[in-house]
């Protein structure tokens, strides 16, 4: 019980800091020009401009999020040991991985409350311009945020472990590998005796596969989507950040700050 | 050294004009920077004109590429190249029209009631004297057998075979370049690859390989990847409908494509009646106007519609000096 | 006063090992502190120590390498521990964005207070370092020695049994160092323990019960204040030399301090074997002495002494 008011107490002032922080503003700012942009590009095409400013909305929104918490997240934990604004904190009776928890839970939530911002942004867009909104786009928006939330995590157990500039390439490239982890499955399923194949299996099943959460194409196609899938991407997502969080928590907990 | 900071601080507020004013002469001297800005800008591009070549640029080896530039996020891909792609056309349409407007027959620009105003001519039996039409007239090699329906004014052949139909032949390519018509119907494949559910690529990108190009073999085979992946789409069948008609002379085929097309549930009434007439006169040679007629009318490319309806209007000419010289 | 010591170390050491091939730097080396409940106690080494590295292996910021720390009878790395602890970090940074009173809330939160003692003890805690009116205010407009100001009274937001400053007085300006002062007596007053670290030996003799010399991270010097200043007392000697005696060469011998003015030599003596010395001197007619004083090193000079005595 103890615990959990300290947790708060983190993600609180965690989700003040984010929310009064400068990148947020500008991206979500950035993503309202997007958004403007995806209709503007939509007129110039011939057909679906429906799908293609859904396509190009919902891109958007998750790519935002992402930035946002890449950019973001690499100073959370960081930032607080190099600017040594740490060291009044954990000289409370606090425990390390309450601190990372607390840390990741406000990050997350204000990064949360800008995508589902987003979202609502775009939806009203759409509906503006009269494109009809289906359960498929509402689901999609849902299960995105899984693929926001991964990438907050990635960003924070970096944070915790290096300097920002490492965390920022490391979680890009994560980023990037997870988006297409399922060329390495296709590849090993075309190719069953490549050389090091073990090694790309082992691979592929380390890295964040993130195309589950990448239900844009069932969404614009009305495509439809079965809830048990969502129910497994939603838990795939919740373990994964849950990893990565204890990798931090693990990492940070006898790190000496300096 | 208190002293003088204490004074520059006193001197500033001296000196110092209302706000107001101060943000004035921001604003303006803003607005000289930009004038100033776009001045330059001006001068520069005039000695210095950079030159993109679009055909190159478009060029994508396959589906890979795209989809790792896209981070994986396809449709956005396939979107992009296909809005690329379409101002490919585009800027083909404002390079190449000089050049193409010999190719035509037709001078200058058209406007929308140039083809209404001629059915009426038609319509009054009255004798059209267009000299391309005659010029190619004599190109056109007659069909040898022919009836007349009874409830309509028209000509019909039954066996007509529309391959031989100039006009449509020769109005409907030389936009694009052998290669470059290749290298469209190409990327209308990535697109279809990387979202094969986007269903406009494949028919307007038929429609383009048709009307830009004449390329009917890739017309059709982008067609028929459109209808193994969105079989539900009516444009599919009407699409392969034409192909079947114009360019390969079955009209069972096209009879029965867009039998198809009028089954699909978003298919247009016109899609329905025009379906109906086909079937029921197998050749009609209004049903092929009627045809190009629908199709103006699908089209929301704005230099397609206007050629499109250029062509009815030569197809018209060219039916009403037909059936001039069959009522001598 | 209770047995258990508000701070113990044993053989407490900290080797940091920066890198694969870097060689590790020894920051602290088996140091043994005894800290009894309701003490001040100064902790004065020169910059580079080992000073804030013993506090934060008081805290748990670090592990020590070898040895243990004990809070009030337990290990530091528990942090149950610090619930009872007040810390002052040196150069105190905190949070930008926060205003003053939500800096003080969101500590007070992290030992769980409720909502309406965080209140009232932030009210007081504001006011009582001095920081009225500023409780709105957002902390990147606060300067130096408001940080300071601000850093104490978060310290002090849980009524710590142990309060742990690092260099409470640093960037501070004369009237800071007053109140400070007075906040740190009122502490033992209230029977707080105060660990504070310095290197500003003036105050630290001025506020410390007891003070620890802490050098190259070894602890060269511990005690109460008057021993630690007579223990290493030294006379004062003023004389005449008699009859052209060399007593400046005498000087140079024993590696006494000597300064000659008018005829008059002034001789700092450093302990009562040499004084006796020179009192021999005195009864076979050599010298003519005038004065013989007892004087007390300042806390600076001894000091310096152990660091000199430590490095020979």
């Amino acid at each position: 019980m103890e615990s959990l008011t300290r947790i708060f107490a983190v993600t609180q002032n965690t989700f003040r800091e984010t929310v009064r922080n400068k990148i947020l503003h500008n991206m979500l700012a950035f993503a309202v020009v997007m958004f403007g942009l995806a209709w503007i590009i939509s007129t110039w095409s011939v057909g679906e401009p429906g799908k293609i400013i859904t396509d190009l909305g919902l891109s958007i929104t998750v790519l935002v999020g992402v930035i946002i918490a890449i950019f973001a997240g690499i100073v959370l934990v960081h930032g607080e040991v190099d600017r040594r604004t740490i060291l009044p904190i954990l000289a409370k009776p606090i425990r390390r991985w309450e601190f990372v928890l607390g840390k990741y839970l406000g990050f997350s939530g204000a990064v949360l409350l800008v995508y589902i911002g987003m979202n609502i942004i775009l939806l009203l867009f759409l509906a503006a311009i009269g494109y009809q909104i289906s359960t498929q786009l509402i689901k999609t928006m849902f299960i995105s945020i899984w693929e926001v939330e991964l990438v907050v995590a990635l960003a924070v157990m970096f944070s915790t472990l290096t300097s920002p500039w490492l965390s920022a390439i490391n979680t890009i490239i994560l980023f990037v590998a997870g988006r297409f982890s399922y060329d390495i499955k296709f590849y090993l399923d075309t190719n069953p005796e490549a050389s090091a194949g073990l090694v790309l299996k082992i691979i592929y099943l380390l890295l964040p596969n993130l195309s589950y959460f990448n239900l844009r194409h069932e969404a614009v196609h009305l495509q439809e989507i079965p809830s048990l899938q969502l129910i497994y991407a939603s838990l795939y997502g919740l373990v994964y950040c849950a990893i990565l969080l204890l990798i931090a928590s693990l990492a940070f907990r006898h790190k000496d700050l300096a | 050294m208190i002293n003088p900071t204490v004074k520059t601080g006193g001197g500033k507020r001296t000196f110092s004009f209302p706000r107001f004013t101060q943000t004035l002469y921001i604003i303006l001297a803003l607005a000289i920077c930009i004038t100033l800005l776009i001045f330059l800008r001006g001068r520069i591009e005039k000695s210095h004109a950079v030159q993109f070549d679009f055909g190159e640029l478009l060029w994508v080896p396959d589906a890979r590429i795209p989809h790792i530039l896209a981070l994986g996020d396809d449709n956005t891909a396939a979107d992009m190249l296909w809005i690329r792609s379409i101002f490919y056309v585009g800027a083909y349409h404002g390079l190449s029209h000089e050049h193409h407007q010999h190719a035509d027959g037709e001078p200058g620009n058209h406007h929308s009631g140039y083809g209404r105003h001629h059915r009426e001519h038609i319509d009054k039996h009255e004798h059209v004297h267009e000299h391309d039409v005659h010029n190619q007239n004599h190109e056109i090699e007659h069909p040898k057998e022919h009836h007349r329906t009874g409830e309509r004014d028209t000509l019909s052949f039954s066996n007509v075979d529309f391959r031989e139909i100039p006009i449509i032949r020769n109005t409907l390519k030389g936009y694009l370049e052998e290669d470059e018509a290749l290298h469209m119907y190409h990327l209308f494949n990535v697109i279809t690859d990387l979202d094969p559910m986007f269903a406009t690529p494949y028919f307007q990108g038929a429609m383009y390989l048709l009307v830009m190009a004449g390329r009917w073999e890739d017309a059709l085979k982008l067609l028929e990847k459109g209808i193994k992946n969105r079989p539900d789409r009516w444009e599919m069948y009407y699409f392969k409908g034409f192909v079947n008609l114009f360019y390969q002379n079955d009209k069972i085929a096209a009879a029965s494509e867009l039998k198809r097309s009028a089954m699909q549930k978003d298919a247009p009434g016109y899609v329905v009646r025009l379906a109906a007439t086909l079937h029921a006169g197998l050749g009609d040679l209004e049903t092929a106007l009627e045809f190009l007629r629908t199709l103006a009318e699908i089209t929301e490319d704005k230099e397609m519609k206007a050629r499109i309806e250029k062509q009815i209007e030569a197809y018209e000419m060219w039916k009403a000096d037909r059936q001039a010289s069959e009522t001598l | 006063m209770n047995s258990t010591p508000a701070i113990r170390t044993e053989a407490l050491t900290k080797i940091y090992r920066p890198g694969l091939f870097e060689k590790p730097t020894t920051a602290v080396s088996n140091l043994d502190i005894e800290i009894p409940e309701g003490e001040v106690f100064g902790f004065i080494g020169l910059n580079g120590a080992g000073k804030t590295t013993t506090i934060k292996l008081l805290l748990d910021h670090a592990r020590p390498t070898n040895g243990r720390a004990l809070l009030f009878g337990e290990d530091a790395r528990n942090p149950r521990t610090r619930a009872r602890v007040g810390y002052l970090p040196d150069l105190p940074h905190f949070h930008q964005f926060l205003s003053a009173g939500e800096l003080l809330d969101y500590a007070g939160k992290l030992f769980g207070l409720s909502y309406n003692v965080r209140r009232e003890r932030s009210e007081k805690l504001l006011k009582s370092v001095g920081l009225e009116g500023h409780e709105r205010e957002r902390l990147r407009n606060f300067s130096r020695g408001m940080l300071q100001r601000l850093g104490l009274a978060q310290a002090l937001i849980n009524e710590p049994a142990l309060v742990i400053l690092d260099e409470p007085l640093g960037g501070l300006d004369p009237i800071g160092r007053a109140d400070l002062r007075e906040i740190i007596s009122g502490l033992k007053s209230e029977g707080r323990t105060v660990f504070f670290s310095s290197h500003i030996l003036d105050d630290a003799q001025r506020i410390a019960d007891r003070i620890g010399i802490i050098h190259q991270g070894r602890m060269i010097a511990c005690g109460k204040m008057d021993e630690l200043l007579t223990k290493r007392q030294d006379w004062e000697v003023e004389l005449e030399a008699v009859d052209g005696f060399d007593i400046l060469k005498i000087c140079r011998e024993m590696e006494w301090q000597a300064n000659l003015k008018e005829n008059l030599f002034t001789v700092s003596v450093p302990d009562e074997e040499a004084l006796r010395q020179v009192y021999t001197f005195a009864s076979e007619g050599k010298i003519r002495l005038l004065s013989v004083e007892q004087r007390r090193l300042s806390l600076e000079e001894a000091f310096l002494k152990e660091v000199d005595q430590w490095r020979a």
